[in-house]
């Protein structure tokens, strides 16, 4: 119970004390004061669970700048918007550009709040840092000013066929071009465009798709896909989901007494501690292709290291547990905006700012999860990549690409229920 | 029985009701007369409780009723028969004559005074198992009635009960009130059907636009000249 | 054919739950002619409070609904003494306000106090099933199913056998001639109310075993109950009962043979097209409205 109310109002009250302190120094003149950038993120609503994660990682990176002594003495200042949805982001943006000057803006959790928050960014010609929207059309808008440091669909989907290819086929002793998969998701934007990604690499693996099948997330029955799956005899499921429908299909497998020789996530719902906790022990042998939620720490370099490790500190000391994917991915994003890309630029406006962007030559192996950082024309991050990790002892670890390799996989193919 | 002294009702700006004091006494069937809108429901409403906004004092057997809500004064036996007769549609006959035996008194009396209810009214036996909705407009006028008798009424109030009905009909109703009057249950009737009420009652008084303008024994009423001109068009 | 049946299984497992759900939201309407947009909220704070006597007193589900059946009761009759008897005799528009806006101020007060994480109740029996021939029957659900029918089958003998449930029937159909027959009409919507209150808490504890819970787990689920509601005659308890039941099996068959993200529109469309040839639903009768909420 503590831990519950601590972490709801640590953020809260993080964030009221920052934006006191700004709103006391508002009036400074722009190169005095702190750095401000507003972070819009469904805090509350259907999709705040993944927005206060995300958000958390990038209030850490923002504490550990400062604590640090900050950009060139210029103290970093973190103001909260709730974009519960797309009106909520808008109005969200506005205010924040309206009211407190920012110019800088972060976010946002869910593409459909990054797609009108970054709009509404460059419409208020101030700059816009994207990390965990993954649409496809994200950066296909001719936007200036709008980067995205995380992945797009594709390199969410893509690593979950190509580590069938390469290391499941395997063990499960069978030829990679003889592999059946099974690929489901839940039928928003985000299911839709990852399942697709998928699809399309694991077709040109030569992988057969036996079924692609879309789901409303807020289904409570998921049997008659059960049924199917267990008709079609996939070798492995490739699944899109978010907590609820993927802690439900978990649940009503066993139910029916179906398991898949295989099953890996695509982030979301299976990178999460409440999927673990919701199902137990039978999370263990689960693979989620993701965000790397943890990188090898021999890939990392010394001062990123370092880092890692002061994260960890701060985010288990802040919020009593682990962090797990999206917590890190926020601590990528705002290590990159503020370090790489502020700490770098020739001036506060966004011109500066798109400049150091493009200009960023950052190495693998510089962040956290083993990410760098070089952008495209379009403002896409070519050194994000997806990862492939399992859950082992009811944690996530690491198992794909060799970069990112804590752990051999295990429980290849899925024990019984109950047997993990 | 029942005493009603200087009764007042507001609507808004509209004063429906002035000072009107009336009485019932035991044994005794009383009418109250008067044209659409005079107040005679108003009347009705007020002493049952069913209106909060009134003024004047309302005393039944001897207790001030007039800050009970409706149902504690129904429970004190004074039985209020609303007009349009106003049955749950979609009960049957019997279901709604048992719901007149909701008071706490009427409670363990419910199969004698069914009995007694059938054997007034043999044709709502017949009719027991039927939706009251379907019944035709006298047969729901004796299932009114017949509820009413059901909460064993101390004082039966009624409320335009021969609205709509055939002039046979009527005659019934008129005679179902002289046979409840005749059990040793008080009747206050309110009618436009002048004639009927005035042959009938004890005692009667009449309303227009909301005051008393005349009261008197119902034989005697029937003979004055102004009301014969104003309410029978002679 | 076998897997007509095992569809069939599973839509009316699900049916049932959606059927407790409607069940109580008709009730409500019937008697007190008020739409409780905070309907779901109910059922999400029994989820909760399902999942925090697992979590922190070890309470099986089970046991827990004795306990947070009657919380909700209580907190209905609450609810319907601050909130909604003040809006009764008021406009259509200031009840659905009212209402919406305790809807809100709900999930923001779970938000708060629990946050948006998903909360599951990881009880050992909640993936136990059993085999009957090819059928796989899940015990939860099953229990669910038959604990959701047994309970509308008992507000149906209570509506139509006890002295109470008459006066309820009957206020729905006539609030004057309610009072008229001695019925403390106010009384009987504070019953009500709590009684629509406890059933959706019974649907939440049955719930909570099932499916993961978080501050919009109600809004989400409370949508199907709304057509079932309306399908099945507003107001009518044998109504709403028969429309969750077919929505759960529309819902089971549409997603085998048409796919999952077919099964809302597959519904609706039935929804469209049985309003279309009988505007009042199944068991409607004048306009929208049922008057007698069996």
């Amino acid at each position: 119970m503590t831990r519950i109310t601590r972490r709801q109002f640590m953020p809260v009250l993080a964030g009221g004390m920052v934006a006191a302190h700004s709103a006391l120094s508002s009036r400074v003149i722009a190169d005095e004061g702190p750095i401000k950038i507003g972070g819009i993120f469904p805090l509350t609503g259907a999709g705040s669970v993944f927005g206060n994660q995300n958000f958390q990682g990038v209030e850490i990176a923002v504490d550990l700048i400062n604590d640090r002594g900050g950009l060139n003495g210029r103290k970093i200042a973190l103001f909260k918007g709730d974009g519960h949805t797309p009106q909520a982001a808008i109005s969200e943006t506005n205010r924040l550009a309206a009211r407190e000057g920012v110019r800088i803006f972060t976010g946002s959790s869910t593409s459909a709040v990054g797609m009108v928050a970054s709009q509404e960014a460059e419409r208020n010609g101030a700059f816009y840092w994207e990390g965990m929207a993954v649409a496809n059309n994200f950066t296909e808008r001719g936007f200036k000013n709008v980067f995205r440091v995380g992945l797009d669909a594709g390199g969410l989907g893509r690593p979950a066929p190509r580590y069938i290819a390469e290391a499941l086929s395997g063990l499960l002793k069978q030829d990679p071009k003889a592999i059946r998969i099974a690929v489901i998701a839940e039928d928003s934007a985000f299911g839709v465009d990852v399942s697709s990604a998928a699809i399309a690499e694991a077709k040109a693996l030569g992988i057969t798709v036996a079924l692609h099948e879309l789901y409303s997330a807020k289904t409570t029955d998921l049997s008659p896909l059960v049924l199917k799956l267990r008709s079609l005899k996939p070798d492995a499921i490739v699944a899109t989901q978010f907590i609820n429908d993927a802690v439900l299909l978990q649940r009503q497998m066993k139910e029916m007494r179906y398991r898949p020789p295989a099953f890996i996530g695509t982030s979301a719902g299976h990178s999460t501690l409440s999927f673990a906790e919701a199902i137990g022990d039978d999370v263990n042998g689960i693979f989620s292709s993701s965000y790397p939620n943890d990188a090898n720490p021999d890939a990392l370099s010394p001062a990123t290291k370092a880092d890692r490790d002061e994260f960890l500190k701060r985010y288990q000391g802040k919020y009593k547990v682990v962090p797990a994917v999206q917590e890190s991915l926020g601590f990528v994003v705002g290590m990159s905006l503020i370090r790489d890309v502020i700490g770098n630029a020739k001036g506060g406006e966004a011109g500066a700012l798109r400049e150091a962007a493009l200009a960023a030559d950052v190495p693998n192996g510089a962040y956290i999860n083993g990410w760098g950082m070089k952008f495209d024309a379009k403002g896409q991050n070519t050194r994000a990549f997806g990862s492939v990790v399992q859950w082992q002892a009811r944690r996530m670890v690491s198992v794909f690409p060799e970069a990112n390799k804590l752990a051999d996989p295990i429980l290849v193919p899925l024990p019984a229920w109950g047997a993990r | 029985m029942l005493a009603v002294q200087n009764l007042s009702v507001r609507f808004g700006d509209v004063l429906a009701l002035e000072n009107f004091s009336f009485e019932v006494g035991a044994g005794q069937v009383v009418g109250i007369v008067g044209s659409n809108g005079a107040g005679k429901t108003t009347t009705l409403s007020a002493i049952s409780g069913l209106i909060a906004n009134r003024a004047g004092s309302v005393s039944f057997d001897g207790e001030a009723i007039e800050r009970l809500s409706t149902h504690e004064i129904v429970e004190r036996g004074l039985i209020h028969v609303p007009e349009g007769r106003r049955l749950f549609p979609f009960m049957t006959v019997q279901e709604n004559l048992e719901l007149g035996a909701y008071p706490r008194p009427a409670r363990p009396k419910r199969q004698q005074q069914l009995d007694f209810v059938f054997s007034l009214l043999p044709k709502l036996k017949e009719r027991r198992g039927q939706q009251a909705v379907t019944l035709s407009g006298g047969e729901q006028q004796m299932c009114a009635i017949g509820r009413g008798l059901m909460s064993c009424p101390r004082l039966l109030v009624l409320d335009e009960p021969t609205l709509g009905l055939a002039p046979m009909l009527v005659e019934e109703v008129f005679e179902l009130v002289r046979s409840i009057r005749d059990t040793g249950v008080p009747v206050l009737i309110v009618e436009q059907q002048v004639v009927h009420v005035l042959g009938n009652a004890d005692f009667a008084y009449v309303l227009e636009s909301g005051a008393c303008v005349m009261q008197g024994a119902g034989k005697t009423l029937l003979e004055d000249d102004g009301l014969r001109r104003a309410y029978l068009g002679v | 054919m076998e897997i007509y049946v095992q569809l069939a299984l599973s839509g009316l497992f699900v049916g049932g739950i959606y059927a407790l759900i409607s069940v109580g939201l008709t009730l409500v309407f019937g008697v007190l002619r008020v739409v409780n947009f905070a309907h779901g909220e109910y059922l999400t704070l029994a989820m909760f409070l399902t999942f925090f006597m697992y979590h922190l007193l070890g309470l099986d589900p089970f046991v827990a609904s004795l306990v947070v059946v009657p919380i909700l009761f209580v907190l209905g009759l609450v609810t319907e003494r601050l909130l909604v008897r003040r809006t009764l005799e008021a406009p259509h528009v200031v009840q659905v306000f009212v209402t919406f806006a305790l809807s809100l101020f709900l999930q923001n007060l779970f938000l708060v106090l629990f946050t948006s994480d998903f909360r599951a109740v990881r009880a050992e029996y909640a993936t136990a099933a059993f085999e009957i021939g090819p059928f796989y029957i899940s015990w939860l659900r099953m229990v669910a199913f038959a604990a959701s029918i047994a309970l509308t089958v008992a507000l149906a003998v209570f509506l139509k056998y006890s002295y109470m449930g008459a006066a309820i029937r009957a206020t729905a159909q006539d609030r004057r001639s309610a009072r008229l027959v001695g019925i403390n009409v106010d009384r009987i919507y504070a019953l009500t109310f709590a009684i629509g209150c406890a059933l959706v808490g019974a649907a939440g504890v049955l719930l909570a075993p099932l499916y993961p819970v978080n501050p919009y787990t109600g809004a989400d689920l409370i949508l199907v109950a709304f057509v079932a509601v309306v399908l099945g005659g507003m107001g009518s308890i044998a109504g709403a009962t028969l429309a969750g039941l077919l929505i759960g099996v529309i819902e089971s068959f549409s997603s085998y043979f048409l796919g999952g993200e077919m099964k809302q529109f597959v519904y609706f469309i039935v929804f469209i097209a049985i309003l279309a040839f009988r505007p009042v639903g199944f068991f409607g009768r004048k306009g929208a409205e049922v008057m007698d909420v069996t």
